[in-house]
């Protein structure tokens, strides 16, 4: 079965993803092999997932990526271009990962659903303790 | 919530967390990631736990301490989730899987009846208790805002019959 141009799945090989709720670590493949890049890195939300992070309900897509030498927005999925440190990448089999520390300060820094909340942010004074 | 689950679960350390933040400090969005990494805290043992902490920071109440062990003639009497030590305040996240779903094998009309067993005890050390549901984080947070401002302005027992002792890390609840 076709996945993405040029990247393929065998139909068993499918559902048993799907039926062991793995379908977004393919997806995550799908779209490395399908850009070929190298260095190219699953990360933010699509990182969280992969870590088992909480992730607030909503669309899971696209897939968020990032790679150190350029930014491509594709099918269902885009890629941002920003530094990647040694410590920030992990490799999960053939998938390349941000690590869950850079996973959380990337998702903190870029997404609204990962706000924490800034009503009354700055009080005059503390009450309590 | 995110971060809290995280370093609950023990997959990094706040200093690791601080450190990643400070080194995106001139990317885009980075103060919301320190602040978030700022505010982030492992003894949040639940979502509600998290969202009910920030609610009250950011309505600048600052409570002493999270997961806190009181503790009566040697015996502990109860884990509460934030504790206002000035004026013997304890407020307890009450999420419904608490019931619903309880752990360690416990049926829901146990918890329910430990839970009151509970609180009765804490009530009786002159410790005032305010449970906050999902459901006063919205609309009700006003309310629960001015009845927490109101028991926060008076003191606690002068001379208490209690101790309270900061527990340095939360537990995850695993069923």
């Amino acid at each position: 079965m076709r996945l993405r141009q040029g990247v393929y799945i065998a139909a068993e090989d499918l559902h048993r993803a799907d039926a062991g709720g793995r379908r977004h670590d393919v997806d995550c493949l799908a779209v490395l092999l399908f850009l070929g890049r190298p260095r190219t890195t699953v990360s933010h939300g699509s990182a969280a997932r992969l870590w088992d992070l909480p992730i607030p309900s909503g669309p899971t897509s696209p897939h968020r990526l990032t790679d150190p030498d350029r930014w491509r927005r594709g099918k269902d999925f885009l890629m941002s271009r920003a530094p990647l440190a040694v410590g920030d990448v992990w490799k999960a089999g053939p998938v390349r990962v941000t690590s869950a520390v850079r996973t959380l300060v990337d998702c903190a820094r870029g997404s609204g659903r990962w706000r924490t909340p800034s009503w009354r942010w700055t009080p005059p004074c503390w009450r309590g303790g | 919530m995110a971060m809290d689950a995280a370093l609950l679960a023990g997959r990094l350390t706040a200093d690791e967390l601080t450190a990643a933040a400070a080194a995106v400090q001139r990317w885009p969005g980075a103060p919301r990631a320190v602040r978030a990494a700022g505010l982030a805290d492992g003894r949040a043992e639940s979502p509600l736990e998290t969202r009910g902490r920030l609610r009250m920071v950011g309505s600048g109440f600052a409570p002493t301490d999270l997961q806190v062990e009181i503790r009566a003639g040697g015996r502990l009497v109860a884990v509460v989730d934030a504790w206002f030590d000035d004026s013997a305040v304890a407020v307890e996240f009450d999420g419904r899987v608490k019931y619903s779903q309880p752990w360690r094998d416990r049926t829901p009309e146990r918890v329910l009846w430990e839970e009151k067993r509970r609180e009765d005890e804490l009530r009786s050390l002159d410790i005032r208790v305010v449970r906050v549901a999902d459901a006063d984080l919205g609309a009700r947070w006003p309310a629960l805002e001015r009845r927490l401002d109101g028991l926060l302005a008076t003191p606690g027992p002068s001379r208490p019959r209690f101790t309270a002792t900061r527990r340095a890390a939360g537990v995850q609840r695993t069923g």
